[in-house]
Parts: structure tokens; C-alpha cells; sequence
């Protein structure tokens, strides 16, 4: 059975592309979100078993950054967005303070390694 | 028996000890019958009974004892019933003493002795008494000659003894007192005008020597300047009674001046004649040099006090304060009736007085440690009722021993220091802030070039044909150009704001046409405003302006504004006018975007600022900073007219040529 699909969150435009064709390459299947604000009516629009399993999240991003959007998907959805599991990509360097996202699985610190890219997500969104 | 009463009352008188002497049985005594004595006792014992000098007689081998009345209280407790006992039985305590005494007696010396010392018990369960007597031992020869008993007059003199000891202790005392407090004695009679000096006097003076007169004296060693006034406060101290009292100079004989206190008295006699002025001196030349220099000191302080800039306050040990410079009252408004003791609290502000009240009260009272130092900042109300913020200092000052006599304290005017750190505090934020965008900013570029390197690598690995489609290699060389002139852009800022910091942004003028450059901007902007699906500017009217400037300078001052106008215009139709006046031109870009906060109006020029949150807009902020500088650069202005919700207009001034 194929695993869920992936929602990137990202708001440069080549990143978010780039990140897209990377997974889509390996098999996955991909969403596209360019804000917090946007990923929220995304998910709002998606019944539960359109809803993915795993989600590429950025932090720094106009309308609605990640630790909003993460903060508000726990908060008054978690029943139904709980279960998304979290990965951060974000070129802000520390971990620690006002961006930090608790139940986040893993922070991958821009500019990455593909390598990384491809071996965080297989562990925590499984293979395609 | 008539005969021997007879005798007996001719020896024996009606004295207490004649009495006893009539009471005994002499006939079993060792003596015998009193008509059997010889005259070499009976007229001795007569004499001796009769006599109100204290004497004893010493009697036969036995050396019975017989004493008068006057030497019986010498016997203390043994009266009554020492009478007619032996003289070893009553005297046993003194034996060895008096032993070597008798003996000699015995070979027919007499012996006078003055103050003998003698332990005698003489209360019958008292302890031994010390005791001291003048005496006489005499030997009493029989009508033979031969030396048949002992014969004592004797005085106590304890008495006189111990006073006379008391007193040479007093004395010593006096003297060593005199000596320890280097105080001299001199005494001026008054009837030969002779002057006398105690040594310890002579040792102030330094002239070993008395003096004929008074005068004599003052001509010896007084001061020259204070000789006048020596004499003339002496002679009132004679004539007045008044006690003597002054203070001079002497020059001791080796130059050296010296101060002296000097205190007297007039002694009269009964036809109330001075006869004698007596008194002390004493060497105070240490403590007129402090009391000098201590006045010179408070006379300092004060000057210095009403100098300084800080205010200032004195307080006593428990927290009294009982001065404040000039300057306390000129910031206060107040005065020392109004401030005085605790009355300063009037001036604090009401949500620090409690706790500045509470800390130096705990201060005053010792709760602190040792040499710890007080220091509070807290504002003060000045005169004006505005107040100000002062870093508050005390220190106690102390006497020799280490106690604390009184505060002294500081309070420093601190608020531009204060608000300086504030600015510094808010500079540092706002670069920590700037590097922290920049570093997020130079990563977004970099992420995106490596993602694209690294994804073709794996294509080509993978010998995967879709990375070679036309379609992907097109878009791939379109997102590269971009993220590499990203990066430039961004690099070029920061090293525009480096060149701006150290005052290294040179201006090349040439002679252009601003409308021209305006165009050719937009032209190559171009495809940035169709990515992000906006109209391409309206060039609402452009007159030919011609004028001396910086070509590439401006091109970025009008690309800054454009990109500014895209990223918060909210993709509504933006518009650009250039109008042409007779020395200068305008260059106006307007959006009808977000719109700027008044209290933003200013700060969006500055370095590292922006309108609006950073999470919200990518960028360094940096472009308004840098477009400000070239304007001013180029000797013109920059200003933004705006309304939130209806948008932007900036418009930058620029003069035709550069001012001479």
C-alpha cells in the first residue's frame, strides 16, 4: 500500500519546486502549500482520507509562518491533523526558542543534502 | 597584811590595769607579794600605772608581763587577761622580731626603733594585722645592778604609716599622670614674681631653667607675635580671680614652634591678695594642626560639595540626613526645612519609594555587610515635576576607632546614560535581528542551487533522460540565473551598507535623462512583475529631465523602489511619475498596497528596519536604508506619503547638479 501523500509548505517559489520534483522522482506523491495560511485551507478542503501523512514545513514565510500553522493544526485539529507528522526545513539556525515546534520529528537545517533530505523523509513518512 | 595593802595601793592606783594589779594573788604569781618586790620594780610599775603614754614592764625570768591602761587596746582581745602573763604567752606572734630585741636589752643596750613592722593578732579569731610601732626597750637594773627586767614605751603608728604610704602612691600616681598626659606644672609667686617649672614643664618649653619674673619667662620662650597677649590674659587671670585659660606659640630653643594650652588659678590669701597663680601647660600642637586642617578640609568639602555635578547629602549614623548641597536644592525645588531627617522621600517616585525606603533603612541599621557599598537607581521629581533618573551612592565615614559618624552620599544624574543604553540595547536587537535575516536569506539561494545541482547529479547517475528534456533543463537554467542574481543583490546590499557605514559610497556623475534610466529599468524588470502577476508600471508622465548624477546609483535607487512597490503592493497596479522643475526633478513611485504606520514613517529608512514583521516579507530590509543614502548622496531628499490599506508613495528629490 502506498503511503500518504507529502505537503510541502514552502514559500520560495524554486524550493518549494525543486523539493516537489525530488520526491516526485522517488514515487511520492506531493502537495503544494506556499504559506501557513494556504496549507490550512488545503486542509481544510481535504476529507480525512485525502489527508496526508506527512508534512515538509518551512518556518520563516509570509501570511503565516510554520510555528503558526503547526501550533494551530494542534491546537483545533488535532483530532483530525494530529496524526500529520512534522518534519522542519528551515534556513533559521537555532532550534531552541521562539520557533520551536514540540511534537516537530525532525529539523532539517537549509541549504541540505539531498541524502538527508531522501533519509529523513523515508524514516519518518516511509517509502513511497 | 595592813602593810602589804598598804603597799599594794601605793603601787597599785584605781586605774583599770591598777585594779587587775590589786586583784591578783601575787603571792602564787611568780612575783611574790607586792611588799616583796623590790623598788626597782614597784616604783617603775607606779610610774607606769600612772602614766597615760603606753608602757609595759617585762618582769624576772619569766618576764611577766604589766602594761597601763593607754597600751591595753595594743592588745586588742588579749585585755583583760594578758596582765600578769608572760611576755612570750601574750606577744608569741611577734616572738620572732621582737626575740633578737629583748636579747640585746637583756645585755643592757636600749633600743629606740621607728616604725617597726609587726604582724600582730590582736582579735582573738581575726587574721594577722599588719601593724606598725614607734617604741623605746630600756633594761630595769635591780639595786645590784644586775638587769632584772625590760621597760617599753611605745606608740602605734599604723595609722600614720599607711596614710603616709597611700599618699606617696597618690603621688607616684599624680606624677606618672603628669608625666603620660606630657602635661608640666608651673606656679608663678606672686609676692617675689619668681616663676617655678615641674620638669615635664621644662621638657614642653625646652628651657631647663626657672625664671625670675613672669616677664622674664614670656621673653624666654613665648611666640614674639603672641608675647603681648600671653601677658595681658595673665595678668587679667591675677586681677579677676577668673580661671586662667589660653593657647600661644612657644619657639623651643632649637627653632621648632610649638602650641601649648595653658590653664591656671589664683590662690589669695586672707586679705584676699594673690599670692600664687599655679596651673598646667600642656604641648597641643598635634590637635591645633588637625583642627586646623580638619576646618581646612570642611571648608574644602563644602566648595567641593556645591561643585560637583551630583547631588549631595550627609546623614547622621541612623539615617538622619542633615545636609544637602546647593545642587539637591536647586534640581529638587526644596529646602532644608521641607528635606531634613526623612522628608527627602517627598521628592521619590511613588513606585520606588518603598522599596528604596526599605533598602536603606536595612542599610542604616547595620544589616548590610562590612564594607559593603549602597548604590540604587531610582528617578527623582525635579523642580519641574518631570522626573529623572539617578544612580544613587553612600559611604559612611568613620572615626578612628572604626564607628560610623555620619553618610555621605551621591546621587548621579544617570537618565541620558540610561536611555543611551536603551538606544545601544535596541541597535544591538536590531542587528542580531539583521544577522539572523541575512543568514536566512543567503541560505534560501543557496538551497535552492545545491537542491538543483544535486538532483541533476542523481538524474545523471541515475542515466535518468528526463533531466536532459529541454523543458527541464530551460527551467532549471531560469531558477539558477534567478537564485544566483538573488544572491548578488544580496551581497551587493550588505557591502552598499558596509561602503554607506564607513563613508566610502563614491557618486560618478554623468549627464543623463532620469525618464530614460526610469524606462530602461522597467524594461529589464520586467519579468519579475509578470512572475508575480502584476500589470507592468505605468509610467503615469514622464517629462525629459536632464541632470548630473550617478547612473548605476539610481538605477538602484529606482529598481529598490520598484521591488519595494511589487512586495508590499498588494498586486495592484502600480504607477511611476517624473516631473522636470527648473533646478531639480521628482521621481514619484506609488503602489496602492498595505500602506505604512505613521510611527513606521521614519524607521523604514533606517538600517535593518522594516515595516513589518520579518517572518512576513523575504529581504534584508536593507533597500529603503541604502536608496536614502545614494539620494543623500547625491544631495537630494527622500520622503513617503502614505495611508495603511491605501498604499505607498515614495518620492525622491534629486537637484540637476551637484551643489557648488
Amino acid at each position: 500500500m502506498p503511503c500518504k501523500p507529502i505537503l510541502i509548505v514552502e514559500d520560495d517559489d524554486d524550493i518549494r519546486d525543486q523539493m516537489m520534483h525530488a520526491l516526485e522522482v522517488e514515487g511520492y506523491e506531493v502537495m503544494l502549500a506556499e504559506n501557513g495560511k494556504k496549507a490550512l485551507g488545503l486542509l481544510t478542503s481535504l476529507t480525512p482520507s485525502q489527508l496526508p501523512g506527512c508534512m515538509i514545513l518551512d518556518l520563516m514565510m509570509p501570511e503565516m509562518d510554520g510555528k503558526t500553522l503547526a501550533d494551530v493544526m494542534m491546537r483545533d485539529h488535532k483530532d483530525l491533523w494530529g496524526g500529520i507528522r512534522v518534519l522542519i526545513a528551515t534556513a533559521t539556525s537555532s532550534a531552541a526558542g521562539s520557533d520551536n515546534i514540540p511534537h516537530a520529528m525532525q529539523r532539517i537545517q537549509k541549504p541540505f543534502d539531498l541524502d538527508e533530505f531522501y533519509s529523513a523523509v523515508e524514516r519518518h513518512c516511509g517509502k513511497p | 597584811m595592813n602593810i602589804s595593802v598598804e603597799t599594794a595601793k601605793v603601787v597599785f592606783n584605781d586605774s583599770e590595769c591598777g585594779t587587775l594589779a590589786h586583784e591578783i594573788d601575787w603571792t602564787t604569781h611568780g612575783l611574790g607579794p607586792v611588799e616583796t618586790w623590790p623598788s626597782a620594780l614597784r616604783i617603775p610599775v607606779s610610774l607606769m600605772l600612772n602614766s597615760g603614754f603606753p608602757m609595759f614592764i617585762a618582769w624576772g625570768p619569766n618576764r611577766v608581763f604589766l602594761y597601763n591602761d593607754a597600751y591595753a587596746p595594743f592588745l586588742g582581745e588579749k585585755h583583760p587577761q594578758a596582765f600578769g602573763r608572760t611576755f612570750f604567752e601574750n606577744w608569741s606572734e611577734i616572738w620572732d622580731d621582737i626575740s633578737p630585741l629583748i636579747e640585746r636589752v637583756d645585755r643592757g643596750e636600749a633600743i629606740f626603733l621607728e616604725d617597726l613592722k609587726l604582724l600582730m593578732h590582736r582579735q582573738r579569731h581575726g587574721e594577722l594585722e599588719e601593724t606598725y610601732f614607734t617604741f623605746s626597750y630600756s633594761p630595769i637594773r635591780n639595786e645590784a645592778g644586775k638587769i632584772e627586767g625590760l621597760y617599753c614605751a611605745c606608740v602605734e603608728t599604723t595609722e600614720k604609716v599607711l596614710r603616709r604610704r597611700a599618699l606617696e602612691a597618690s603621688e607616684a600616681r599624680h606624677a606618672f599622670s603628669l608625666e603620660s598626659a606630657q602635661m608640666g606644672v608651673w606656679s608663678v609667686d606672686l609676692t617675689t614674681n619668681r616663676v617655678m617649672l615641674s620638669k615635664e614643664a621644662r621638657g614642653i618649653v625646652g628651657f631647663d631653667r626657672e625664671y625670675e619674673s613672669p616677664n622674664e619667662a614670656i621673653d624666654t620662650y613665648i611666640h614674639p607675635e603672641d608675647r603681648e597677649h600671653v601677658a595681658s590674659v595673665f595678668s587679667s587671670a591675677v586681677r579677676s580671680g577668673a580661671p586662667y585659660k589660653d593657647e600661644y606659640r612657644i619657639v623651643r630653643p632649637d627653632g621648632q614652634i610649638r602650641w601649648l594650652q595653658a590653664r591656671g588659678q589664683a590662690r589669695y590669701d586672707e586679705r584676699s591678695k594673690a599670692v600664687e597663680m599655679a596651673g598646667t601647660i600642656i604641648d597641643v600642637t598635634n590637635e591645633i594642626n588637625a583642627r586646623e586642617r580638619l576646618s581646612e578640609q570642611e571648608a574644602q568639602f563644602r566648595t567641593m560639595a556645591n561643585t560637583i555635578p551630583q547631588l549631595a547629602w550627609m546623614a547622621e549614623p541612623d539615617g538622619h540626613i542633615f545636609w544637602y548641597n546647593q545642587r539637591w536644592y536647586d534640581y529638587t525645588g526644596t529646602d532644608l526645612a521641607e528635606m531634613e531627617g526623612w522628608g527627602w522621600r517627598n521628592v521619590h517616585h511613588p513606585d520606588h519609594i518603598d522599596r528604596v525606603v526599605k533598602k536603606v533603612a536595612a542599610f542604616w541599621a547595620g544589616e548590610w555587610k562590612q564594607n559593603e557599598v549602597w548604590e540604587d537607581t531610582f528617578p527623582l521629581r525635579g523642580a519641574d515635576g518631570n522626573y529623572r533618573w539617578f544612580l544613587s551612592r553612600q559611604h559612611p565615614i568613620k572615626d578612628e576607632k572604626g564607628n560610623v559618624i555620619r553618610w555621605f552620599g551621591t546621587n548621579t544624574d544617570v537618565t541620558e546614560q540610561m536611555s543611551l543604553q536603551e538606544e545601544l540595547r535596541d541597535a544591538v536587537r536590531a542587528r542580531d535581528e539583521f544577522l539572523s535575516i541575512a543568514s536566512h536569506e543567503l541560505k534560501t539561494p543557496l538551497t535552492s542551487l545545491k537542491l538543483q545541482a544535486q538532483l541533476h547529479q542523481r538524474a545523471i547517475g541515475k542515466n535518468d533522460r528526463t533531466a536532459y528534456s529541454p523543458e527541464r533543463v530551460d527551467k532549471m537554467m531560469h531558477q539558477t540565473d534567478k537564485q544566483v542574481s538573488r544572491l548578488t543583490r544580496l551581497v551587493d546590499d550588505m557591502l552598499d551598507v558596509s561602503r554607506i557605514r564607513s563613508g566610502r559610497l563614491k557618486i560618478q556623475r554623468e549627464r543623463f535623462d532620469l525618464c530614460g534610466l526610469v524606462e530602461e529599468t522597467i524594461e529589464r524588470m520586467k519579468t519579475q512583475f509578470t512572475d508575480s502577476s502584476y500589470g507592468v508600471p505605468e509610467v503615469v508622465r514622464c517629462e525629459q529631465a536632464v541632470g548630473d548624477w550617478d547612473r548605476l546609483r539610481l538605477d538602484q535607487v529606482i529598481t529598490n523602489l520598484l521591488a519595494n512597490a511589487i512586495r508590499y503592493g498588494d498586486k495592484k497596479p502600480i504607477k511611476v511619475f517624473v516631473r522636470s522643475h527648473a533646478n531639480r526633478v521628482t521621481l514619484t513611485v506609488q503602489d496602492k498596497g498595505i500602506g505604512i504606520a505613521d510611527d513606521a514613517k521614519d524607521k523604514i529608512f533606517e538600517r535593518f528596519e522594516r515595516a513589518i514583521n520579518a517572518n512576513e516579507v523575504s529581504g534584508l530590509g536593507l533597500g529603503l536604508f541604502i536608496t536614502k543614502q545614494i539620494v543623500l548622496a547625491h544631495g537630494g531628499t527622500i520622503g513617503v506619503e502614505s495611508r495603511v490599506g491605501e498604499g505607498s508613495s515614495f518620492i525622491v528629490e534629486l537637484p540637476k547638479r551637484e551643489a557648488r
